[in-house]
Parts: C-alpha cells; structure tokens; sequence
C-alpha cells in the first residue's frame, strides 16, 4: 500500500480545528511521510446574495477573511513544528461540501483526509457520513474526535477477512512502519448462539474461536509482507451490544490511539455502501481516532 | 324530555358552561331529537325501513367493505414500516400524556368494551352452530368459529381505529388543526372545512357517535339487567333497565366531570386490571389446558388464513352468511371510529407513529384473541364434550351467554358479580369517553370543553338509551348508526389521501428543518468571524 503524502484537512471553523490542526501536526511528525497539506473549508452558503442579510460588516471576499483566519492558526498550531512542510489554504464556496472535498481530494491526489469527529453533537456527522459515501472518493478518511489523544503509538485493525479488511490491514501495516507504532489485529468472533441452545455455550465459544483462526492464517497467508505473515491475530468473544462497540472497548483495553477498519469498495454500485460495523464505529462516541481505508487503489 | 333540556341549557349557556360551535351543535341536536321522536311515533316501519337499507347495503356494497377494510390494515402496515414511522405526534419533543399501561387500558376499554363482553361467548357458539364455510367435523366448526371471531374483532377493526385515530392526532398535535374530524380533511378540502362541508362532516360524525353509542349502551344495560336476574331474580324488564341506565349515566357524568386524566383513565385502568382478574379466573376456572392449546392454535389458523378470510365474499357460494356478520361488523367499526379514532388521538400525543401504530394495532388485537380464546374457547368445550346447553341458551337471549357459561363453572355467582361490575365500567368508559369525544366534536374542536357541556352530552346519551329502552326502537337506532358507515367508508379513503400527503410534508418539514437548523449555526459561526477579524483588521491599519 503506497505511503500517505499529501494530506487534506477539512476545517469547520468551530473550537475543534485548533485540536484538529495540532493532531495534524502530531500525525505529519510520527508519519514522516507527508510532502503536502491542504487546509481546507467550504462555505456552504450562497453568502454573496445573502450577506447584506447577516453580514452587515463584510467588506471585502469572504474567501479572503476566512483564509487569513486559517492561516493565522495554521501559524499557531501547525506550522511551528513543521516550518518547512509545504501548505495551502483553500477556501471553496460550494452547496455541497462532500462532493466539494471529494472533488479536492481527486485534483490533488489527496491519500488521506482528516476530519474532526464530535462527541455527543446530534447531526454533526453529516458531512463526514456522506463524504464516506461519495463513489469517486479513493483518499482514506481519518476522524479525530475533539478528545483523542495526541500520540499515535498503538494502532488497532479490526478485520473480518474480507477484501475490504485486506486493505485496511496493509494501510494499517504501512502507517506502523511509517510511525514505529504497535499494531494489534483484532478480530470479533461472534457465533449464532441462539440457534442453538441445546450445545454447551462453551464448547460453541471454542468451535467459533477455531473457526476464526482457520479463517485468519488462510488470509494472512496472502500477505505479501513476510513480517506481517508472521503476526498473530487477537481474536474476541461478541458479547452483548454490536461488533463495532465490542470493537472499540477492545481498542479501549489495548490503550489504542487509532483504530483502523476497511469500507466496502469493489466496484461502482457497492462503493456506496458502508459496512455496518464501519458505519456504527463512525458513529458512536468514541474517544480514539478512526481511520475508514476506502477500497480502491488508484 | 331532550327538547327541554337541551333548550334551558341553551338560555344558561355561558362559555363557563357551554362552548359550542353552532353550526354543528345545533343541526346535530336537532337532528338527534328528530330522530328520536320519528322513532318513537313511527316504531315498527322505522325499524323496517332501517334494516331494509341495511341489508341493501351488505347485499351490494360488501365487496367494498371487504376492500376498504383490508385497505386499512395494508395502510397500518406500510405507516410503520415507511420512513414516517420516526415522525412523533405532538412534535419532536412531545413527551406522552400517559403511561403506556394508561394508554393501553384507555385504547382497550374505548375499542370494544361492552362489546367484547357481549359476544364473546355468543359470537364463537352461533359460528359452531351455523359455519360460514362447509366443514366435515365438529372439531372443524369449532376452528372455523375461533377463526371467524378473530378476523372480526382482531386486526381489521383496530387497523379501522388506528388508521381514524393517527389521522386526527397527527393533523390536531402536529398541524394545529382542531380536534374534529373535518380537521383531518385539510390537505384535501383546504379552506373548506371551516365551512359547509366541514359542518356537514362533524354533524354525522356526532350522530353516528351518539346513536352507536346509544345502542350499544342499550345492549350492554339489557346485559347487566340478565346478569342480575340471573343471579338475585330481579326481574328482566325496561323498569329496571332505566333505573340501570340513569344509576350508570350519573357514574360516567361524575368520571366525565373529573376529565380525562382524573375520571377516564382510572376507571379504564381500573377496568383494565379487573378484566385481568376476570380472564385469570375464568383461565383457572375453565378448561385451562385446552384454553393454552387453543389460543396458540387459534392465532396460527388466524394468520395462516388471514389473506382468504379477510377477503372471502362468498363470491361462488351465493350464501347470505356474511350480511349479519362480517360486513355488519365492518359498518360497525367504521361508524364506530369517529369516537374511537377521537379518543385515541386525544390520549396518544407523544408517542411516534411507530410506535401508535404497532400498540393500537398489535397490543389490543392480542388481548382480544386471549379473550376470545378463553370466553369463546370454554363456551366451545362445553359444546364439544356435550356439556350445559349454551348454544340454546344463546339463541334464547344473547344477554344471558355469559352468564350460562359462568355458571357450568366453579365459584359461579362470585365470576358473575364480577362479570356484571365489569360489563358497568365498561359501560362507563364508553360513556364518558363518548361524551369527551362529543364534546371535542361540538365545541369547535377544543380538547377540554366546559363541564357543563360535558355533563349535557352525557345525561342525553343515558337519555336516549332509555327512551329508546321504553319506546323501542333500539335496533332501528343500531342499524341507523351501521348504515353512516357506508358513507364513512368513502371517508376513510380520502383520510388515507389526506393522511398520506399531510405525513410527506411533514417529513419534508422536518428534513428542512434540520438542514435550517444547521444552516443557522453555520451562519452564526461565520457571522462571528467576521466582526472579529474585522474589528481586528481596523486597528491595525491604524
């Protein structure tokens, strides 16, 4: 999987982007591989015809107001720690911001969009649902929660075997060389157990255990990476709730700073499809970054 | 006797007391006593006349009923599957008025009451004795009677109410219409309703309200009139019958003064728990085995035949079977569900449209079919095993079912005194919820009218249950109330419309909203922005 280069940073001009922008900072030094960065906001008004309305004091572009506003805390949070990384400020002005970014992220060549993820804000996840959603995106997304922490030291990939999960795991693998970070696989197996009452749960608890881990060394053979061949996969029990809860408490447990999970992506119809388990990691509250690997390679 | 009445509470009338909308209140009374005394003098032929257009009605307009009511329960189905089943009645933030148990219990006692206790040891013995559809046994008669009696009071009826009662509240709590059903025809009618027509709607949804409820107050006061002779040989007669009535009408005036939150809901929840107990006891009294193994089998039979039986019109037979009973339940409902459809719009604000329609719709059916399944149920085994002789009984007096089924059974006269209290509070809760719902109706809509006005409908509709007793005439009013259900048939199909297109804007409405909401926060943010950098930008040029 080829490294993460250039980097896109969609602002939403709240409390968050000073958190957004510092992670960015964080992520560009633990990475080393990153060669360009956008920041980036879309204002998703048609504010020229409706200024004179709620803007009595605009005297000039509103572009130009917001870029300055950027760039002041790019400044602050960003630049003093990567004084030499090449950056520009975009400010679009389009009704659609998913497909205003995704269309940024294809003239560019973005590898990996970050985005601010809130906690407990009813309807904030919009954007970032339908920008998942846009067929022609090819970038990764990564959603920081405003209260992640600012070190990635221990990435989590939660696969289920599938092609999807492949990728997740070399661009899982790729950011670990990239960073030194410990890299955990993490599979939750989940048996049918209410199809079945009259079998020991216990022994049921083995057999899908089992049956995981056949599963697991016939898609880790197909690895190319030797050293990742070599890896052992943590494979828990469901219980209770979802596999994507399941999964992020494992995370929890672990200490993890990112969790890395697949979307579905083979051809046109089903890149509009999220996976469920992806899709309720998105939204759940969740402290720790999650990193959406979209599926086809460019 | 009402003419009276209704004229010296016109002089007192202040809107402390009386606050009514005249276009409605007026042709409405006027039509009631017009009614009532063309009966009264008339008799006999009025009876005739009535049935013969009652049976007009089922000979050539069955196949319709069969649809329409079929129509009704795709409906229910559709709503709470579609992506309206989210929107809430009252708004996003309406909480409930009532605890689900309170709201059960007050979707109950309304629905079917009286009626329930009424026919539920007749209805599944009269089908045993005469099967609609051939059948080779005797058990085959008993599955087929189970079979009949839940497709007449399961889903059907309660889809009829639900698909009334979301209609009302959805236009009353979310558009601000008035609580009257002229308020759900908006979408179609526009301005309109506040007119004509609307006046037209309301006035013979208040009579087919007063006049069902009338008999069926009648119906159930000859119940507790048998219950009682059988039990201390009272007498069976229309003395008794009256005092019965006026001793009822001035328990549901007292509950209907109390309003809803005081008088209603206690006794329903009240009538809720003590059905309990009656349908406990009659399970440990009765066959208990065969009850358990019946009402599981029942309501397999009744799904796996729902689709041939719901829409059977004896198409190939040519049999006549159907006219007194399905398509008569049909009428039944439907002109039932102006006042069933008020009530439960009145006491369902805050719950989603999901959630209405699976609770009026799942939650009453499956308490009627255990209810079925146990009265009809035992009645059936004592058939089968050749025990007591109810089917005769039956036939002689339906009154008296019940009570011929109780006393084949240990601790009969106690199962008799609790089903004759039981048989009362449902007659009050029919009563005084029929009077809140009149009340809405006449007052223009508003959901807390004056208690004067309150207390006005709910001695009329104790009086002309009773002048009706004395004078005869009840079945002539019954069938009077059936034949407004044609009409309401064709109504409820432009409710569906109306509904349809009224649910579509909302959830237009509430797309836009949020997007709005957003756009305001956004907007705030930017705006914010500005005026700092430029109070910024000022002094720095400086």
């Amino acid at each position: 999987m080829k490294e993460t280069k250039v980097l896109l940073v969609g602002l939403d001009l709240t409390e968050s982007d000073p958190l957004l922008l510092r992670y960015a900072s964080m992520l560009g030094k633990s990475l080393g591989t990153i060669r360009q960065v956008y920041f980036v906001h879309n204002i998703k008004l048609a504010y020229e015809s409706e200024a004179p309305g709620f803007l009595p004091e605009l005297d000039r572009p509103l572009e130009e107001i917001i870029t300055e506003e950027i760039e002041e805390q790019v400044d602050q949070f960003f630049k003093r720690s990567h004084p030499d990384m090449p950056f520009e400020v975009i400010v679009t002005n389009e009704t659609n911001t998913p497909t205003a970014l995704s269309q940024l992220c294809k003239e560019q060549e973005v590898d990996l969009v970050l985005m601010g993820k809130k906690i407990a804000y009813i309807g904030s996840g919009i954007v970032v649902q339908k920008l998942l959603r846009v067929p022609t995106l090819t970038a990764n997304v990564l959603l920081v929660p405003d209260t992640a922490s600012q070190h990635l030291q221990h990435i989590v990939a939660g696969i289920d075997f599938s092609e999807p999960s492949r990728r997740a795991l070399l661009q899982a693998s790729s950011l670990q060389q990239a960073s030194g970070a410990e890299l955990t696989l993490l599979h939750v197996a989940h048996i049918p157990t209410h199809y079945f009452p009259y079998i020991p749960e216990k022994d049921m608890k083995e057999k899908a255990r089992e049956s995981a881990r056949k599963k697991y060394e016939k898609f880790i053979k197909r690895m190319e990476d030797p050293e990742l061949r070599q890896k052992e996969c943590r494979i828990v029990q469901k219980h209770g709730e979802s596999i994507a809860r399941n999964i992020y408490s494992e995370a929890l447990q672990l200490g993890a700073d990112l969790i890395v999970t697949g979307s579905i992506g083979h051809g046109k119809v089903k890149t509009f499809l999220l996976g469920s388990v992806t899709q309720r990691l998105v939204n759940i509250d969740s402290h720790i970054p999650l990193l959406v690997v979209k599926g086809k390679d460019k | 006797m009402d003419n009276d009445k209704n004229q010296s509470a016109e002089r007192e009338g202040s809107k402390r007391y009386f606050d009514i909308y005249a276009p409605v209140f007026y042709p409405a009374a006027i039509i009631i006593i017009l009614f009532i005394a063309l009966t009264l003098t008339v008799g006999e032929p009025m009876e005739r006349v009535f049935g013969s257009i009652q049976t007009g009605m089922s000979d050539n307009a069955g196949w319709f009923f069969v649809l329409v009511v079929n129509g009704m329960v795709a409906v229910c189905l559709f709503l709470a599957l579609s992506k309206y089943g989210n929107i809430r009645l009252g708004g996003k933030d309406a909480e409930p008025d009532f605890s689900t148990f309170a709201w059960f219990s007050m979707l109950f006692s309304a629905g079917m009451g009286i009626g329930l206790l009424f026919f539920s040891v007749a209805e599944p013995i009269f089908h045993y004795d005469t099967p609609p559809m051939e059948v080779s046994s005797q058990a085959g008669a008993a599955r087929q009677a189970m079979k009949f009696t839940f497709l007449h009071w399961g889903l059907h009826p309660w889809a009829i109410y639900s698909v009334v009662g979301l209609s009302l509240a959805f236009f009353t709590f979310n558009r601000g219409m008035p609580l009257t059903i002229r308020g759900v025809f908006y979408p179609v009618l526009g301005d309109r309703i506040y007119g004509f027509w609307g006046n037209v709607i309301d006035v013979i949804a208040v009579a087919a309200t007063l006049f069902g409820l009338a008999t069926s107050l009648g119906l159930g006061v000859q119940q507790i009139n048998s219950g009682l002779d059988f039990l201390f040989g009272i007498g069976d007669n229309t003395t008794v019958q009256v005092i019965l009535i006026a001793l009822i009408t001035v328990a549901a005036t007292t509950s209907v003064v109390l309003g809803l939150d005081k008088g209603v809901r206690v006794l329903s929840e009240l009538n809720l728990r003590l059905g309990l107990i009656f349908l406990i006891a009659m399970l440990i009294l009765g066959p208990t085995l065969f009850l358990f193994d019946s009402f599981v089998q029942n309501i397999g039979a009744y799904l796996r035949d729902l689709p041939m039986i719901g829409s059977w019109t004896e198409a190939y037979t040519g049999t006549e079977w159907q006219n007194s009973w399905t398509i008569f339940y049909w009428a039944w409902w439907i002109s039932w569900s102006p006042y069933v459809g008020m009530f439960i719009a009145r006491v369902s604000r805050g719950r989603t449209i999901r959630e209405f329609i699976l609770g009026v719709l799942l939650v009453p059916s499956l308490l009627t079919f255990l209810w079925m399944s146990v009265f009809g149920g035992s009645a059936l085994f004592l058939e089968l095993n050749g025990i007591g002789n109810i089917a005769s009984a039956v036939g002689d007096n339906i009154s008296t079912a019940l009570f011929v089924l109780l006393a084949e059974f240990p601790f009969s006269s106690l199962t008799s005194v609790i089903g004759i209290i039981l048989v009362t509070s449902f007659f009050v809760t029919s009563s005084d919820s029929g009077s809140l719902v009149i009340d809405s109706i006449t007052s223009g809509g508003k959901l807390d009218a004056p208690v004067g006005q309150r207390i006005f409908w709910a001695v009329s509709e104790g009086a002309v249950a009773a002048t009706l007793l004395v004078g005869g005439g009840l079945l002539a009013l019954q069938a009077a109330a059936i034949t407004t259900g044609l009409p309401f048939a064709f109504l409820l199909i432009l409710m569906v419309y109306s509904l349809m297109k009224g649910l579509e804007e909302e959830y237009q409405e509430m797309q836009e909203r949020e997007a709005h909401r957003q756009k305001e926060s956004y907007q705030k943010t930017i705006a914010d922005l500005v005026r700092r950098r430029s109070g910024k930008d000022v002094p720095s040029e400086k």
